[in-house]
């Protein structure tokens, strides 16, 4: 089956990228868009088999996006990759080491850092949620 | 695109046509199996979209029955249910792809989209000649990357003379292809709509493309120079890891089309940086902190998008700026550091306006390079909150991470993928292990030997919580890299993680070898292979003095087979040479021998390891190569 995919993220042109790169190269089907509400949504309209979620958005951040998936039973076991920059290393500030906890503790498949490659993005994206390129 | 529609509510197949007409997609309504069935018959379409539930002929048995008569236009099942043996109905009747109502418009479309790539003849998403291209996912035509508007009659027969190169085309198959089961048109109206194509495609400077073949139907020219219009093959089916030169190039069109989309709204963005960062010296303290996180955020989203389209050299400009950014005294701002700050995000623009038609792509084969060299950690740890903790801490730094909470888990990591033909990049650069875990009662030692002794061996860092000088030299022993005792932070065990991986690659680190055993040289060579070091094997002592000046080493490993005096002998004459005497030297030796060894240190050497080697000599080709760079800098010579 053709993998249907859900990209959030409030850049025009990464949303664009990604579907472009999806699409092109794997043949996923892919439905973006370009805020945290939405998201939730349109989540749970198409129910897609993997989420790629951007962490800074306008509306609502990226992480309480995560925690309303994990708690709707629709998109509760939806796997999600989050999109966000390489943090700042041995960033030990309180809020920062209780964000990472929570992220860890809802669960994700993986997490891809901008600026990414989009060429490698698809092959990214199968590593983490260990999709075999034969099938999908 | 030329689709059948057999849906019996009325009002949603409706819909559905005046969207799929938006599309440039013609539409043949069917309200009930059977009229469906002889529609699907009596013409040709490039897909089906089927509703199960139909009076007359149910969905799944009317597409048992285009399958039995050897019908194979794809099939797309629409139903009410989404119920899971609804699904394996539909497909086990021939359906290719089944959608559940209500469903999303933009759903359905990609996947009309995708299924009629996926069974033409020609599954292009990107039709080309010469400067003409044609995108079947956003329905675009450009010309020298010109849009061109076109009709959805003419973008339809524009498709099919891209699609059918070298075939003419009947006015018929035209007919057949580009209009509804009622309006079969005339050849005259056919005529009309390629005379109309035509004149737009003269107007947008494409001369020439369509020829009339008189008497028979259209086709399209033979292209001015084939090499370039080679049609750019669609990798989906493809199961490779590396992506294909096509894939590349596909996606080097787009992305570069998508960035003249967007170019201007980044350099807007860039702006307002500069923006910021001029109102930064004008503004008084309180607002100064919010315009510095503001300008902070800018920055930094600017990198992600920039790198993304694959501008590195912006990338790079942005990383300066951000570095700046953050050295910066935001209470009390030096105009110094402000100016430069302006000027650099000044350059940042300049270079983004240039960027336009020349984005600068890493060629395929170095992205490959690439992906392989970010770093994979496999954290082996029971404690399963904290295993999570790290993964996220470490995929923020960037490493791909697995996680095994049990030793089976743990070497099953390492040794199903690693073994694998041209899986390389599924194996892991570096193991954070827990050294107590319930499943073994040799605890994580056992596997710290395992790891240490593989080939590659895989550099490990222990992280236990029973920190004692006797499990120190246990793990040092055993060839592990770092000791980290708990409690840390997450943030500061990925940390040191981090700092063992950059001090452990010393590359382009020269080291000599000096080995007539090729057996050994080999394996001197699998071992060292991760490690990124510039090996010069010699395999004649004679060659020594002469390779030693030519490559001017930073290690030396001397190992000779024919007796072990010869090699201590050379060790001998290497340091009686004023040049070599800080050259550090390992020898490799097959003796235990205490008078042996004790010789050989007498004649200069810095180390010996017992043959047969293992993960050990790279501990201490380590540990030398850091010892000789302390020495050096603490000594100005």
């Amino acid at each position: 089956m053709t993998k249907r995919i859900l990209v959030v993220d409030d850049d025009d042109g990464i949303r664009d990228i990604i579907q472009f790169a999806l699409e092109a190269i794997a043949g996923w089907q892919v439905t973006t868009v370009n805020s945290g509400y939405s998201a939730f949504d349109k989540a749970i309209l198409i129910q897609p088999d993997a989420i790629l979620l951007d962490m800074m958005m306008p509306d609502i951040d990226g992480l309480t996006v995560l925690r309303h998936f994990r708690d709707n039973p629709i998109t509760q076991h939806i796997p999600t990759i989050l999109l966000t920059a390489k943090a700042k290393s041995l960033d030990l500030n309180r809020e920062n080491i209780s964000d990472r906890q929570d992220i860890a503790n809802l669960g994700i498949s993986g997490i891809i850092l901008k600026p990414f490659k989009a060429q490698t993005l698809v092959e990214q994206i199968r590593a983490l949620l260990n999709w075999d390129s034969a099938e999908c | 695109m030329k689709i059948l529609l057999i849906e019996d509510d009325v009002s949603l197949s409706e819909a559905l046509e005046q969207a799929l007409k938006k599309e440039k997609i013609i539409v043949d309504r069917a309200a009930d199996g059977e009229v469906g069935w002889e529609l699907a018959t009596a013409f040709s379409y490039d897909l089906i979209v089927l509703d199960i539930l139909l009076p007359k002929l149910n969905g799944i048995e009317l597409c048992q029955r285009l399958r039995a008569h050897k019908n194979a236009t794809p099939i797309l099942l629409l139903t009410a249910q989404d119920s899971h043996s609804n699904r394996v109905l539909g497909l086990n009747s021939g359906a290719d792809d089944f959608l559940a109502k209500p469903f999303d418009f933009e759903e359905l479309l990609a996947r009309i989209r995708s299924l009629v790539r996926r069974s033409s003849s020609d599954p292009l998403p990107m039709l080309k000649w010469g400067n003409l291209t044609l995108d079947r996912n956003r329905r675009e035509v450009t010309y020298h990357d010109q849009a061109l508007l076109l009709t959805p009659k003419e973008y339809g027969l524009l498709e099919l003379l891209l699609s059918n190169k070298n075939r003419i085309l009947t006015n018929a198959f035209l007919a057949d292809h580009l209009w509804t089961a009622e309006a079969t048109p005339s050849d005259n109206v056919i005529r009309t709509h390629v005379k109309k194509l035509r004149h737009k495609l003269k107007q947008s400077g494409v001369e020439d493309a369509i020829e009339t073949v008189y008497g028979t139907g259209y086709r399209l020219h033979p292209q001015p120079d084939e090499a370039e219009l080679q049609p750019i093959p669609e990798p989906v089916d493809a199961p490779t890891d590396a992506p294909t030169q096509a894939a590349a190039d596909l996606l080097e069109h787009g992305l570069s089309r998508l960035w003249n989309q967007y170019k201007q709204s980044y350099i807007e963005q860039v702006m307002a940086f500069e923006q910021t960062i001029h109102d930064l010296q004008t503004q008084l303290d309180p607002d100064r902190q919010k315009l510095y996180l503001q300008a902070q955020q800018l920055i930094h989203t600017l990198i992600g998008s920039v790198g993304s389209f694959g501008l590195e050299r912006a990338a790079q400009l942005g990383h300066s700026i951000e570095h700046l950014l953050l050295t910066l005294n935001v209470n009390q701002p030096e105009p110094s550091h402000l100016q430069q700050l302006s000027a650099l995000s000044e350059e940042f623009k300049l270079e983004l306006e240039r960027s336009s038609e020349e984005l600068q792509f890493t060629p395929p084969s170095s992205i490959v390079n690439q992906t392989s060299r970010s770093s994979r950690l496999l954290i082996v740890e029971d404690d399963i909150p904290l295993a999570n903790q790290l993964a996220v801490e470490a995929m923020l730094q960037g490493f791909s991470v697995d996680i095994a909470t049990t030793v089976s888990e743990a070497r099953a990591a390492i040794s199903t993928p690693c073994n694998s033909v041209g899986s390389a990049q599924h194996c892991p650069n570096i193991v954070l292990l827990d050294l107590y875990l319930p499943d073994t009662p040799t605890h994580g030692y056992e596997l710290l030997a395992e790891f240490s002794a593989a080939t590659p061996p895989i550099p490990v860092i222990v992280l236990t919580a029973y920190d004692s000088f006797t499990n120190r030299v246990q793990v040092a022993r055993l060839g592990g890299l770092g000791f980290l005792a708990k409690p840390l932070f997450p943030q500061q065990v990925i940390h040191a993680i981090e700092q063992v991986l950059q001090q452990e690659k010393p590359v382009g680190t020269k080291i000599l070898i000096v080995d007539d055993d090729p057996q050994l040289s080999d394996q001197l060579q699998q071992l060292l292979a991760s490690w990124e070091f510039q090996l010069t094997i010699v395999t004649q002592p004679q060659q020594l003095w002469s390779t030693l000046e030519r490559v001017n080493p930073d290690l030396l490993i001397l190992s000779t087979e024919i007796a072990e005096t010869s090699a201590i002998d050379l060790c001998q004459v290497v340091r009686n040479d004023l040049r070599w005497q800080q050259l550090p030297i390992i020898l490799l030796s097959n003796s235990q021998d205490s008078a042996t060894i004790q010789r050989a240190f007498a004649a200069g050497v810095d180390d010996v390891v017992l043959k047969p080697i293992g993960s050990e000599l790279v501990v201490r080709i380590l540990n030398r190569l850091k010892r000789t760079q302390l020495q050096r800098a603490r000594s100005p010579l």
